[in-house]
């Protein structure tokens, strides 16, 4: 190169000393983003911690509350409920994820694609399904009525709560366990068949043992799942912990019982976590290598054929196009009936300003906590990442009352204000941004940062430049998941929305308690037009 | 512009973390533009030192200047951005969101005379027609040489390579390797580069500092490093080295191998003896002392392992076919053995 004139470098040397070894990070993290991230944390573990000193304080009164046998049949409730549930959902979706990636059933690919749509669904939809379809003025009793059938059996209660989370969370296992059998190293398939055993055999003592973390791993989601539902056991009334504790918040003379409960629920909650965590510990399972993949032979069914087949077919009966018929019928009886869909701009536009608000806001917080946790994995540090992941792991209706007490006793002038509403979102749902935060900013080599500093770029403009516009899609992505989350939720829009704030979530909710189903139709026709898509591209990502 | 009698000059650098000195009071100084390769085993501190020199560390005592600016010392410490080095990472660190114009161009952005400076480094690497590709479109030796025109683009006073070779396949090495040099020579500039390879450093590099648990243990000229290697580290990294115990005894050392003429200094005692691999003759003896143990064929050259009298062992290299193990052989020392004291017990890699 020519050794022409380094005096065009754009900078001069001597001006180079601004304040010394604070400018550069490995002296430590900069200020902003700490006191950032502390912000964030402390918002998220302050009501929370509040909710605990003011069941603490109620003393004796909250035991007296809590060791009634009432009590004891709730926790009863609850425990049997997400038991039931994850069992069945294992049941179910063991089976399918096997027929679709290890056997030679007809249309795999369009079944994989059918079965993860209920995912979608939200659960108080799936109350609506039943109760519209199956229920006492439902569908079915009114197409049988003429036909002479006066009474379909009790839907209300545990029988309609079980079928309605089965159907609809059964995915979340048959997701995880379809891409452990994907990734299985399917020599020891073979090691086991050439050491004399038969298929059956080795489906028994090698197939499924590794695929138990995978079962526990769905097992776990459905379960929290379950606990932390609200739609459906609310509108099929079924007494477990939610329900009850939304009750007892509605007769506001008894909130400390809320309160109460709420804590237990988060006790049950924590306790499902430790034990799967404990259980994880001790079974380390390692994936293939990776090495030779190759398509596995696949399983010829043979005579089963057709079982396998109609097994499908009648979960994607139950799970997709009931569903669909319900939903259907009830519109086209709106229709029929003229009902006044007036509401429905306003309800749309409350629903999506709210979710857009929750997903930008969750973008511009997780992205600078995301940074400080990957760039300075410090035991300092550490926490931030651990508070975001808490709202993860705690029911929304447990969120939603401990930001009630909060801004009722401490902070009344935010209380029924759209910033608690959105605060109580970004708790529960922040997670999901930061994740998809952390995940790409992994992806960012630490020395592309560092060659930008070496070819002249100061840290600003290296973050904008290179970091930025690198992390952009993932954390986009992650906004976008909460925007959708956010559109489907319930327990906490009906508890913090300011009054007369209703939005298409709430207005389902409502009009399906009170048997208004026709007109509950056309909400959730605009609700799942909007969520559906997206939430189902999120499916592919998502675990 | 005054004349400097060093392009980096480090005094007394030592870089902690937690309770492991990863680089321990290091003193090296550069001329301008010499090629100096830092060798060393992985973990040996090199990388950490490479990057105190670029502003990525801060070390914990020492000074640093580089040409005539002091960029780290008492209460003074320059950010990377201002320091004029250019870095070579070993993932090369393209900025994968940018084509190959675009990631030359970022360290003369809006400089007067960008297109042209981006265009000469483009040309000066062999990838002027590669300009409008993105980085995962290029082979491993392309983005390699890419990286090397973005440091070179602003025409920084000196260039740090991180391992610049070790990605890249054995059989394209020996080429990029030689092709490196030449750019570099051209471009001018004072070049450091790490390395944990010893053939790569000796082949490439006017002078290398070995480096060793943090510390540089000797800097010289390749064939210097390598006929007269002043510790036992230095030797047994920098080639392969036999030591054998002996005794000295009026200014005479005997060994397994004979009795040989020592550096007067020396006292009477024991001390080792250092020979190379391709410093002893074997002649195959049915009546020789000495038996082959083993042996490895390499195609142009084999090594033989051979049990001496003394039951001490050593690797002797042949050229061509090795012998059979059994053989029973003589053994001619010729070239001078080198002297050490006598360890307390074998340094070991």
């Amino acid at each position: 190169m020519a050794t022409s004139s380094k005096t065009t470098f754009p900078f001069s040397l001597s001006e180079t000393f601004r304040g010394g070894r604070r400018t550069y990070w490995s002296a430590g993290p900069p200020l902003l983003l700490v006191v950032v991230s502390s912000v964030v944390a402390i918002s998220i573990l302050l009501p929370l911690a509040y909710l605990l000193l003011r069941a603490a304080g109620a003393g004796d009164e909250i035991w007296r509350l809590l060791l009634r046998p009432r009590s004891a049949v709730i926790l009863f409730n609850s425990v049997a409920l997400a038991s039931a549930v994850t069992l069945s959902t294992i049941v179910i979706a063991v089976p399918l994820a096997w027929l679709v990636v290890r056997s030679d059933l007809p249309l795999r690919r369009l079944w994989t694609g059918l079965l993860i749509v209920p995912l979608a669904v939200p659960s108080y939809v799936g109350g609506f399904v039943l109760i519209g379809a199956l229920g006492p003025r439902g569908m079915l009793q009114r197409l049988l009525e003429p036909l002479g059938v006066e009474r379909l059996p009790e839907i209300y209660g545990f029988p309609g709560a079980w079928l309605a989370l089965t159907l609809f969370t059964y995915p979340y296992v048959f997701l995880v366990v379809r891409a452990a059998l994907q990734g299985m190293d399917y020599t020891l398939e073979e090691a086991s068949r050439s050491l004399g055993q038969s298929g059956w055999t080795t489906f028994w003592r090698v197939t499924l043992p590794q695929l138990r973390p995978a079962m526990a791993a769905g097992g776990l989601l459905v379960a929290l799942y379950t606990l932390s539902d609200f739609g459906a056991v609310s509108l099929l009334q079924f007494d477990s912990f939610t329900r009850v504790i939304y009750v007892h918040y509605q007769g506001s003379f008894d909130r400390h019982l809320a309160a109460g409960l709420a804590l237990v629920l988060v006790f049950i909650t924590l306790l499902i976590l430790v034990l799967e965590h404990w259980s994880r510990g001790r079974a380390h399972y390692h994936s293939g290598t990776g090495k030779g993949a190759r398509s596995p032979r696949r399983v010829s069914l043979g005579s089963w054929r057709l079982p396998a087949f109609l097994f499908c077919a009648s979960i994607a009966l139950f799970a997709l196009v009931m569903p669909a018929l319900t939903v259907g019928y009830w519109l086209l009886r709106s229709v029929a009936l003229t009902a006044n869909f007036s509401a429905l701009p306003g309800l749309a536009w409350n629903s999506l300003w709210v979710s857009a608000a929750a997903g930008i806001a969750a973008v511009v917080l997780a992205v600078p906590v995301a940074y400080l946790t990957v760039r300075f994995p410090r035991r300092l540090t550490k926490p931030f990442g651990y508070a975001i992941y808490l709202g993860y792991g705690l029911p929304g209706i447990v969120i939603a009352l401990s930001l009630v007490f909060f801004g009722a006793n401490v902070a009344p002038f935010i209380y029924q204000t759209f910033f608690l509403l959105i605060a109580a979102y970004l708790i529960r749902f922040l997670p999901q941004a930061y994740g998809n935060a952390r995940t790409s900013l992994l992806q960012v080599q630490p020395s592309l940062e560092e060659a930008s500093r070496s070819l002249g770029r100061s840290w600003h403009a290296t973050l904008r430049t290179i970091t930025l516009p690198l992390v952009r899609g993932g954390a986009t992505a992650g906004g976008i998941l909460v925007f959708v989350t956010t559109l489907k939720e319930l327990p906490i829009t009906l508890l913090l929305g300011p009054i007369g704030f209703k939005t298409l979530a709430t207005e389902v909710w409502s009009l399906t308690a009170e048997g208004f189903f026709a007109d509950a139709a056309p909400v959730i026709f605009v609700l799942l037009s909007v969520s559906l898509l997206p939430t189902l591209l999120f499916v592919g990502k998502e675990p | 512009m005054s004349i400097n009698l060093f392009a980096i000059r480090c005094k007394n650098v030592t870089k902690r973390f937690g309770s492991v000195r990863a680089v321990d009071h290091v003193d090296l100084t550069v001329a301008p533009g010499e090629f100096l390769g830092l060798l060393g085993p992985s973990g040996c501190g090199k990388t950490t030192f490479l990057r105190l020199i670029a502003g990525f560390e801060v070390p914990d005592t020492g000074t640093i200047e580089i040409g005539d600016v002091r960029v780290v010392g008492p209460k003074r410490w320059i950010l990377p951005e201002r320091r004029r080095v250019g870095m070579v990472f070993q993932d090369y660190a393209l900025f994968p969101h940018m084509t190959v114009a675009k990631n030359v161009a970022y360290g003369v952005r809006k400089w007067p005379d960008q297109r042209e400076r981006v265009g000469n480094a483009l040309r000066l690497v062999g990838l002027d027609s590669f300009r409008e590709r993105m980085p995962h479109e290029l082979s491993g030796g392309q983005q390699q040489r890419v990286a090397l025109a973005r440091a070179l683009a602003p025409e920084p006073d000196v260039i740090l390579l991180d391992e610049p070779f070790s990605n890249l396949d054995v059989a394209l090495r020996a080429r990029i390797r030689a092709e490196t040099r030449e750019i570099l020579d051209r471009a001018g500039a004072t070049v450091i580069f790490v390395t944990h390879d010893q053939e790569e450093a000796l082949s490439l590099a006017d002078r290398v500092a070995v480096m060793w648990d943090g510390r540089i243990v000797q800097v010289g000229e390749p064939e210097e490093l390598y006929c007269n290697p002043t510790s036992r580290e230095v030797a047994e990294f920098v080639g392969s080295a036999n030591f054998l115990s002996a005794i000295v005894d009026d200014g005479h050392a005997e060994c397994a191998l004979g009795r040989f003429a020592v550096n007067g200094a020396a006292k009477n005692g024991d001390l080792d003896l250092m020979f190379r691999p391709e410093d002893i003759a074997l002649t195959v003896a049915p009546d020789g002392a000495s038996r082959v143990v083993a042996a490895t064929f390499y195609g142009h050259d084999s090594t033989v392992t051979i049990r001496l009298e003394t039951g001490e062992h050593i690797q002797v290299r042949l050229l061509g076919a090795p012998l059979a193990p059994g053989t029973r052989v003589h053994c001619q020392v010729t070239a001078e053995p080198r002297t050490f004291s006598r360890s307390p017990q074998p340094a070991s890699l």
